[in-house]
């Protein structure tokens, strides 16, 4: 139903525009209107096709030798697509209730994208071998890609101040839309921008052979694994005095294709719960923290991940709630009791990849887009009383992905 | 199948005449050397083959019929004859053992239908030749109650080599169940399966009652304080439940498509059914102890059948891999199980309580088969050291198992203390088999983690043994995967359900139920069994026992449909958790 009525406001905005387009009228809008009532600008761009690049593509686009052709191809299919891709993001914001739309944080992001949208949106029709304006269309990029880094957390926190006025169903279906595309507008984005400053920095990264633009083709899961876990063990001393020992074993020498930042996320998502749990486990029973164990496997079609703890399991009511948004269990804050340092580890908290170590909600749910985004899975196995095992499968990116559209 | 004495038949209808095959010389009275085709193969019935006119003179093949045509033939517009064979006690053969390779005649042949059955009357088995097709099958002595030569179909039908197509070999014995077993003869005219379609009406009567599952809780509060009234009145709740149970089971069967209803062995399971079916119908009610005696006796004797049921469903699986989905094969299976195990429990529990209250001796702690001091721990340790000798004697090597987990062993609850312990069998006997069978099998450690909460028992098999390659994993619930040599099968006579029963079990023999059979004992009294698997690193399995006894019998599957099952790419689900829709208090994907 809500489909239909923007449709129908659609149209009469369509027609509107076209007759306040030729006579030069806006409505007066308030300072704080994101986008005038009778902008067509948007709803052209967001009723286009979207072109799905394969990753066979994406690949072949930053696969060395660097050409001059492949760069102008990429970014000239950046400079086309992404555009599109924002538009419909933007979309998917005016359909939203417009009480959720009136929420802050909401409103935040909505703007967001559709400032983005219109500072790329000059650049979409400029003819193919514009090399100029490639350099500046990938600085505008960056400055992009870093403004909305903390999106998903200001969404989040959007969401769970407007949990009352949504249902559960068309939230999710929104979330899972959002962040789905954005992992894809990223995607393209970032190789974009790393492809075009590596053709500019042939020099320096010598180090980095094994990257394609963003994809790592020797990423080792063992390494990030240590470097996630240092840093969860950092966060868990800082909140509660004491972290687990991180055991990892297995196929440690292993490598794979991936893209790195993604796999960074999910780890640390995956470490920073397991640690969690070991260490609230542990004090609440008064015994020692014991540890969390990681496992790689290298198989002939993925990659597994283990994360293995004895944090006391996932209850049975919690655990088909457990990859829903804003489902957590931990308590409000407001409700916990103060004491003099949870100002500060609160802050610290909110530092640090994807945001604060728990409570919003959203990290688990996340985690498992980003590793069904390249055919993968995240399986969680509770034993309520003892621990809990998470299962992380992820496929090579390779030929056999060859047919993946992002 | 009505059977008449007619006219020998003197003509087999024959395809176009491109096959001629040869029946070897070595076997007496039934040595045909190819007739070559007569040219006049288009028309269609008018083609004589050579061995079939030999086949005609033979005193003893009499052609039968009228048939019932499969629907198979009606829509080829076949007419099948079929002949009977009978053979001499003299014949050398006659200790010979087992059935026809049906499947693979079917696959010789290029889709026709045949199929063996063993009719139960006086001879026991007979062909049917479907007549616009030139192979067919060997017709081989078989008498009584005893023997079929294996075939070797493949080398059958070799076209127009002119040289021996078939090899006969003995096969090993193979013991009839009962009701087919010496006093045959009396079953000659037996009601055991419906003569015609409207017999059926009684069964129906049986089906349009409703099951009442049992909790555990229920059978151990009714057992504590037997009386002789508790015990006439368990003995008429055990004659109806059973019989309504087994009237739902044979409307399973009913439902089955056509062709996997006459696969031999399908057949055989479904008569036994029906036999058991109308014994217990027909049974009066129980009014004093020495009738109960009575009727324990008959439930003794149906256990006894009952342990045919699983090889020869096994068997019948495999033959009927091409006829029915995966999916629907595996559900009809799954329910199978389930019952059977149901009507086992209380079928034994009625035994076990009667015994105790007959000889007046209470085994500590056991009510009937249900155990109420179950310790987790102590159940773990003794599958462990069974697991692993069993291991050792068929590998000669076996792991370190390390137990670990925070069950105390003060932890009991009530179960029945044989499913539990078969499951864990089952799922250590894999880890250790197959770390057994690494390369660097001395480093390698088979964990088993017992934990415990307000509700539940779980228990945690994990190894390193290198995983399961994917498309194993794909299909490691269902049934229709057993080991394609089912010879083995019909080595085993007899399986049984429970660990006695399985240590008696050659130690080579392995029968590829086992994860399937663990998850229907899992899933039995409201747990879960989950399987999860490392590519390259190992395996975990994971159970969910429910430990306060509040759990219904687990007798029909919450289960997808066909459509959305066969739509499914989330393997890890669906690998983990089989056909089951209950919302999982173990896995969430």
């Amino acid at each position: 139903m809500l489909i239909r009525a923007t449709q129908l406001c659609l149209r009469r905005s369509l027609s509107t525009a076209r007759v306040l387009k030729n006579s030069n009228v806006s409505v007066e809008a308030s300072q704080n209107d994101v986008v005038s009532f009778y902008d067509a600008k948007v709803i052209n761009y967001a009723t286009r096709p979207i072109r799905p690049v394969t990753l066979k593509e994406l690949i072949r686009f930053g696969q060395p030798p660097l050409s001059e052709q492949s760069l102008t191809q990429c970014a000239h299919y950046a400079r086309t697509e992404l555009p599109v891709r924002l538009a419909m993001r933007v979309r998917a914001f005016q359909n939203l209730p417009f009480i959720v739309g009136t929420n802050p944080h909401i409103k935040d992001i909505y703007r967001l994208y559709f400032e983005s949208f219109d500072s790329l949106e000059k650049y979409s029709d400029l003819p193919e071998n514009d090399n100029g304006s490639d350099l500046e269309f990938a600085e505008k990029l960056k400055d992009l890609v870093e403004r909305h880094a903390d999106n998903i957390p200001t969404l989040a926190r959007g969401f769970l101040e407007c949990k009352k006025y949504m249902n559960t169903k068309d939230m999710t279906a929104f979330l899972d839309d959002m962040i789905h595309a954005r992992i894809g507008i990223r995607l393209i984005a970032e190789q974009c921008i790393s492809l075009i400053h590596a053709s500019k920095n042939e020099s320096e990264d010598q180090r980095r052979t094994s990257y394609i633009g963003i994809i790592n083709t020797q990423l080792s899961p063992a390494k990030v694994i240590h470097h996630c876990a240092d840093f969860v063990t950092e966060l868990c001393e800082f909140n509660y005095g004491e972290a687990p020992e991180f055991i990892i074993n297995g196929h440690v020498d292993t490598t794979f294709t991936y893209v790195p930042v993604h796999l960074e996320y999910m780890l640390t998502e995956l470490l920073k719960n397991a640690a969690r749990a070991t260490v609230e486990n542990a004090k609440k029973n008064n015994k020692p923290v014991p540890p969390v164990e990681v496992s790689i496997s290298h198989g002939s079609r993925d990659i597994g991940i283990r994360v293995r703890d004895q944090g006391g399991g996932v209850k049975p009511a919690d655990l088909n709630h457990i990859f829903e948004y804003s489902y957590t269990t931990v308590k409000n804050e407001d409700t916990e009791d103060s004491n003099i340092f949870s100002g500060i580890t609160r802050l610290a908290m909110q530092s640090g990849v994807g945001g604060p170590i728990a409570g919003l909600g959203f990290g688990l749910p996340l985690a498992r887009m980003y590793a069904r985004y390249f055919g993968g899975s995240m399986t969680l196995l509770s034993l309520n009383g003892y621990g809990c095992d998470v299962f992380l499968k992820l496929k090579h990116i390779d030929e056999s992905l060859g047919q993946l559209e992002i | 199948m009505l059977l008449h004495s007619a006219t020998p038949a003197t003509r087999l209808l024959g395809s176009g005449g491109t096959h001629s095959f040869v029946i070897p010389p070595s076997i007496d009275n039934f040595v045909y050397r190819s007739g070559s085709q007569s040219g006049s193969g288009g028309k269609g019935d008018e083609v004589t083959v050579g061995w079939s006119a030999r086949i005609a003179q033979l005193p003893r093949v009499v052609p039968i019929g009228p048939h019932i045509l499969t629907p198979f033939e009606r829509e080829r517009s076949v007419i099948p004859k079929t002949f009977l064979i009978k053979s001499t006690e003299n014949h050398p053969w006659n200790r010979a053992n087992n059935f026809f390779g049906f499947s693979s005649i079917h696959r010789a042949i290029h889709s026709e239908l045949y199929f063996i059955s063993t009719s139960g009357e006086q001879y026991v088995g007979y062909v049917r030749l479907p007549l616009n097709n030139l192979a067919v099958s060997m017709m081989v002595p078989s008498y009584m109650n005893r023997s079929i030569c294996q075939l070797s179909a493949r080398k059958l039908f070799k076209p127009a080599s002119g040289r021996l197509a078939a090899t006969f070999r003995p096969c090993p014995k193979m013991t009839y169940p009962r009701h087919m077993q010496a006093n045959w003869q009396q079953r000659r005219h037996n009601t055991a399966a419906p003569k015609s379609f409207y017999h059926n009406e009684v069964l129906d009567r049986y089906v349009d009652q409703s099951v009442n599952p049992n909790t555990i809780r229920q059978l151990v509060f009714y057992g504590r304080h037997m009386t002789d009234d508790r015990l006439i009145d368990s003995a008429n709740y055990v004659r109806t439940e059973i019989t309504i149970r087994l009237a739902h089971r044979i409307r399973d069967f009913q439902k089955l498509p056509f062709i996997v209803g006459t696969n031999p062995h399908i057949e055989r399971i479904y008569r036994m059914y029906w036999e058991a079916f109308e014994k217990i119908r027909q049974y009066p009610a129980i009014k004093t102890l020495e009738d109960n005696e009575v009727f324990c006796n008959l439930l003794n004797g149906l256990l006894d059948d009952g342990l045919f049921v699983i090889p020869e469903l096994a068997v019948g699986a495999t033959e009927c891999a091409g006829f029915i989905a995966p999916a629907s094969f595996d559900r009809f299976m799954n329910t199978m199980l389930r019952s059977r195990i149901s009507r086992r429990v209380i079928a034994e529990q009625h035994l076990a309580i009667t015994a105790n209250h007959n000889t007046a001796w209470d085994e500590e702690g056991y009510i009937g088969i249900i155990f109420t001091r179950c310790c987790a721990r102590e159940m773990a340790e003794m599958c462990v050291t069974l697991s692993t000798q069993h291991i050792l004697k068929s590998h000669g090597r076996t792991v370190n198992v390390v137990i670990d987990g925070s069950a105390r062993n003060e932890a009991v609850f009530a179960y029945i203390p044989e499913h539990i312990e078969y499951i864990l069998y089952e799922l250590l006997t894999n880890s250790i088999r197959h770390s057994s069978e690494c390369e660097d099998w001395e480093t390698k450690t088979v964990r088993l983690t017992i934990a415990q909460n307000k509700t539940d028992i779980l228990f945690r098999v994990s190894d390193n043994a290198g995983g399961i390659p994917n498309d194993v994993f794909k299909t490691l619930w269902s049934y229709s995967n057993a080991p394609s040599d089912f010879k083995k099968f019909k080595n085993i006579k007899k399986m049984g359900g429970s660990m006695a029963e399985r240590e008696n079990r050659s130690v080579n023999e392995r029968l590829g139920f086992g994860l399937p059979m663990s998850k229907v004992y899992a899933e039995y009294w409201g747990g879960e069994l989950s399987v999860l698997t490392m590519d390259g690193f190992g395996t975990d399995a994971y159970v969910r026992i429910p430990r306060l006894g509040n759990q219904a019998e687990n007798l029909t599957l919450d289960e997808i449909d066909e459509a959305e099952y066969s739509n499914r790419s989330d393997t890890a689900l669906l690998s983990t958790n089989g056909y089951s829709t209950r919302p999982s208090a173990l896995v969430s994907a």
